[in-house]
């Protein structure tokens, strides 16, 4: 199975086979909800009434846990009329959940996850699946009524997702024309393509086509049926994640479509992550394409949920246990962080705890039906909180453990091959495993969570934060500073003077102890950590380095962030790592960043800064001579509001005005690129857009922000602004002196 | 049903007229007691827990909305450690969350149990989780049961509202008192039909202080009435209302 089609009270089940596609019919399908109360004798009394609405089929009586920490019990089975039956269902039978005596369960499932759900379909296709590409130019898609007059057909983006998936066609076709002679050629090379997945722009395409087709009579497809169905976004169907703006949803009979404007696991990973995540979580690729993380994750625990005879809750009336003023206050600590040692340290190791929080859930059995369970109510198992965990194993290691040991193995696969086409199908695969193990921790904490409790986030965080105090102990034991940690990792140098024990060593000490495997991340000739701006406190993620001559482990680490990393890499080579600091800060002038990771490598040579600030001076010189590239300065600038609502005019304002008087269109979120011409100005004269080719620039605004780059360079070594003027002034006087 | 504190044959209490250096404070009587404040009600609120606790020992229950409960705020209020450990806070994030912990409340109170604590009742109940009519329904029942709590149980309830509006209305109309707390120039002020008063004058910079700073002062300064029941404290805290109430290992 690969697409179902939800039409006239029935499903359309499209498969792939080696031959072909099939379709099967299911009439029979009747979605089902629950209803569960105090008493049977309550909803007995009210079942003749349930049974007479027009959108029920049928009733009858289940026993189901209606949650993890209950026993079953007798609760009454809804089998509604089709999928679009039961909200309005819900809706009707909820003012009796207001009454607080009876509930409603496996309410909100979105229509494809529910059907392969209920009935033990497996949506995870056969056989590879044809994908095929419709790309439109943006320009075309823009206004309410779009009329497209360019399209192209083209290889479904199979970017490494080869052994699930082939291309419906080779090259890829242009198509130009007025609206319905475009909407006629696309529908005619889709049909000869026959694909089962329609990878789209942006879904907008689907109803600009058909309509073009259907205001020029012509008959047209998309889908293997004709016409094609406008679904309603996210928060209609599922209540997790935040209700906002959520893009119409179009889809077409017998095909999945993914509409590149609408996916977060396609973006992210590929084809093959997203049907990796098919098979886990038993969504349909369709809906699977538009799924945000915390959807997947709820549809995975709902499959081991009802695997385990509980249901769904349909609204979270489960609230979290009463904590003593003194329990919250250790619970509200929240993650470990060690502010970084400010300065240059020699010879500095990175070493990081693998999958920290998913580890820590599988290892200490946290749960939320096994935490502050009632049959160990006496004891204090999590660190500094005193709550107790159950020794009965929970559903939730059980989810996740195996997502870890998956993606161990994918990772285990992927060192092993060469071949780039399967490299890619395991990249996209473990990295969309690595999304919803990143994100677990943090869904156990939201409050609208289908299975979440606020004491599992509290007891994740607290053995967190011991594994990490511990390992810190060890590693100071074992001769070394930590001199920076946050969260999983932990920065060491060698402690002088101390008898020391090697780290691979201690990593495995500790990981035996913690139960998590504590991995050496990276290792540096030496590290910068940068301070705050007006504080002696080091900032976070402001460091600066040089990677160990032959360290490749970090290289090797994540593969699968490939070319979409750029973490490490970022601009200089890969001796250099830069974070946090201007020349990985988007707006930085190009030239200003090529300033910094200068510096960064004098520094590198010298270890001093005087030599530093040399070479500063010099690019100082050339810039306040007007001897640097114009096009080099451009400051990128993401707009964030309409031109009217911004406060004071501003380089940004002064930008928009000059972008509109030359015809271009700058929407919030749009980047618009300026170079500053005079500072001083506040008329749209203060800046001239990159487009524009200006001639000259502001060298005091530049310099200005050449110094705040120099600064983050030189903080460490102790070089503040003033040191660093002081030097510059004297350097001066010293031309002067030498020149006069 | 708000009164001053009982003189106790001690001379301890203050007029606006008579300061004495031990200021005052409004006690809390059973039956519930709508906290009335211009803003956030946090300081005050915080103090009277803490007052009441100290004051008449017990543990107080306390269902959070809006993220009242700052542990780390009334810790620095608290004279003593030990009295964090008589307040069990459970937070509502969701309409649906809170009513069940109102809903719990009953099953919830001890015999130790001598205050419960609902900061910005209303408030979960107002977003658009919940149809409206569903939702304002859930929170006249979660009324209809701290009322009843309070009246079975012969218990103060001290609940404030998260606005003063038509959907909050029936919360002042189940309120057996109303106490209003103003910040005046002279610091802040607590009144209500029987009761008024200036809490401390406290110095020329009332005002100028910070409002934490402010509070903490007050509770230090009424310790001299809270000594007598900290002795008692540990005899009469009996088993704890919540059996998982180990304060760490
Ligand atoms: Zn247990």
């Amino acid at each position: 199975m690969f697409a179902l089609d939800f039409r006239d009270g029935g499903v359309d089940v499209w498969s792939r086979t080696a031959d072909g596609v099939e379709v099967a019919r299911d009439e029979e399908y009747a979605p089902a909800l629950y209803l569960a109360a105090d008493d049977w004798a309550s909803i007995a009394a009210n079942r003749a009434h349930v049974e007479g609405h027009p959108g029920v089929v049928s009733t009858a009586r289940e026993e189901w846990r209606p949650g993890f920490r209950e026993e079953p019990t007798d609760v009454l089975r809804i089998d509604a009329s089709d999928v679009d039956a039961v909200r309005p269902l819900a809706r009707e039978l909820r003012g009796w959940e207001r009454t607080g005596t009876y509930r409603l369960f496996d309410v909100d499932l979105s229509p494809g996850f529910r059907y392969c759900l209920e009935t033990g379909t497996d949506p995870a296709p056969e056989s590879p699946l044809r994908t095929l590409s419709v790309e439109v130019p943006p320009a075309e898609l823009a206004g309410d009524e779009p009329r497209i007059t360019e399209c192209t057909v083209g290889p479904g983006d199979a970017d490494g997702a080869s052994a699930a998936a082939t291309d419906a066609v080779a090259e890829a076709e242009t198509v130009t024309g007025d609206p319905a002679t475009v909407a006629a050629a696309v529908g005619e090379r889709v049909a000869a393509a026959d694909p089962d997945v329609l990878v789209l722009d942006t879904a907008r395409i689907v109803p600009a086509l058909f309509e073009a087709a259907r205001e020029a009579g012509v008959d047209f497809r998309l889908g293997r049926r004709p016409g094609y169905r406008k679904r309603a976004g996210a928060s209609t169907y599922e209540s997790y994640g935040q209700v906002g703006h959520s893009p119409a949803r179009y889809g077409v009979p017998g095909r999945a479509v993914i509409d590149r404007e609408n996916t977060f696991f396609y973006r992210e990973t590929n084809l093959a992550g997203c049907l990796d995540l098919v098979g886990r979580s038993g969504k349909p690729l369709q809906e699977l394409a538009w799924a945000s993380i915390g959807n997947v994750l709820t549809a995975i625990q709902v499959r081991e949920a009802k695997a385990r005879g509980v249901l769904v809750p349909w609204r979270s009336w489960r609230a979290e246990f009463f904590k003593s003023m003194r329990q919250l206050s250790a619970a509200d600590r929240g993650g470990y962080t060690l502010s970084p040692r400010v300065g240059l340290h020699e010879d500095v190791h990175e070493l990081d705890f693998s999958s920290l929080y998913p580890n820590v859930i599988v290892t200490r059995n946290v749960s939320p039906e096994t935490v502050r369970c009632d049959c160990h109510a006496d004891r204090a198992d999590v660190p500094g909180l005193g709550y107790a965990v159950c020794d009965d194993r929970g559903y939730l290691p059980d989810v996740l453990g195996e997502l870890v040991a998956a993606r161990d193995g994918i990772k285990r696969a992927l060192r092993e091959t060469d071949d780039p086409e399967r490299r890619a199908t395991l990249s996209g695969r473990s990295s969309a495993l690595k999304w919803i193990l990143v994100a677990c921790f943090g869904y156990q904490g939201f409050s609208n969570a289908k299975f979440g409790r606020i004491e599992c986030h509290e007891a994740i965080n607290a053995f967190a934060r011991e594994v990490l105090l511990d390992a810190k102990e060890t590693l100071e034991d074992g001769g070394w500073e930590v001199v920076h940690g946050i969260v999983d990792s932990v920065w060491v140098t060698p402690r002088a003077g101390a008898e020391r024990r090697p780290l691979d060593d201690l990593a495995r000490a500790i990981t035996e102890d913690a139960g998590v495997r504590l991995e050496c991340e990276a290792a540096y000739d030496w590290v910068a950590f940068v301070p705050q701006r007006e504080s002696n406190a080091g900032a976070l993620t402001k460091y600066f380095g040089k990677r160990a001559n032959g360290d490749g482990t970090e290289a090797a680490g994540d593969a699968e962030g490939g070319a979409k990393a750029g973490d490490g890499a970022g601009g200089g080579g890969n001796a250099f790592k830069y974070r946090g600091i201007e020349c990985r800060q988007r707006s930085t002038p190009e030239w200003v960043a090529g300033v910094q990771r200068d510096l960064i490598a004098a520094l590198d040579e010298y270890r001093e800064p005087e030599p530093v600030c040399g070479v500063l001076a010099q690019f100082l010189q050339r810039l306040d001579a007007g001897r640097v590239d114009p096009a080099a300065l451009a400051v990128t600038n993401r707009v964030s509001k309409e031109p009217g609502e911004y406060a004071r005019y501003t380089r940004s304002t002064a930008a928009l005005d000059r972008a509109d008087d030359a015809g271009i269109d700058v929407e919030p979120g749009q980047s618009v690129d300026y170079v500053v011409v005079d500072d001083e100005k506040d008329t749209r004269e203060r800046v001239a857009l990159a487009a524009e080719d200006p001639e000259s620039y502001d060298a005091g605004y530049y310099r200005e922000r050449t110094l705040r780059a120099a600064e983050s360079v030189l903080s460490p070594v102790e070089w503040d602004r003033e040191r660093i003027a002081a030097y510059l002034a004297d350097r001066e006087d010293a031309a002067v002196t030498a020149y006069g | 049903m708000v009164r001053t504190p009982p003189p106790d044959g001690r001379d301890l209490t203050a007029t606006r007229d008579d300061r004495l250096d031990v200021p005052e404070l409004p006690t809390l009587d059973p039956g519930i007691t709508l906290l009335d404040t211009e803003k956030r009600a946090t300081g005050p609120l915080q103090a009277l827990v803490l007052d009441h606790l100290l004051l008449a020992g017990g543990d107080a229950l306390w269902v959070d909305s809006h993220g009242h409960a700052q542990s780390g705020l009334l810790a620095r209020l608290a004279p003593c450690r030990r009295v964090l450990d008589r307040v069990h806070v459970a937070r509502g994030f969701t309409p649906t969350q809170h009513a069940t912990l109102v809903e719990r409340l009953p099953d919830r109170v001890a015999p130790e149990t001598s205050l419960v604590v609902l900061p910005a009742m209303d408030g979960q109940y107002r977003g658009d989780e919940l149809p409206t009519e569903d939702a304002r329904e859930l929170f006249l029942r979660s009324l209809a049961t701290v009322a009843r709590v309070a009246r079975e149980r012969d218990l103060p309830v001290l609940v404030t509202r998260h606005r003063d509006d038509g959907f909050a209305a029936p919360l002042s109309s189940a309120a057996d008192a109303t106490l209003a707390c103003e910040r005046t120039e002279f610091g802040p002020r607590f009144r209500s039909d029987e009761f008024e008063t200036l809490v401390y004058p406290g110095g020329p910079d009332g005002t100028a202080q910070t409002t934490l700073a402010y509070w903490t002062r007050i509770l230090r300064a009424r310790n001299p009435l809270h000594g007598a029941t900290a002795e008692t404290d540990a005899k009469r805290r009996g088993p704890t209302a919540s059996a998982a109430d180990a304060g760490g290992r």
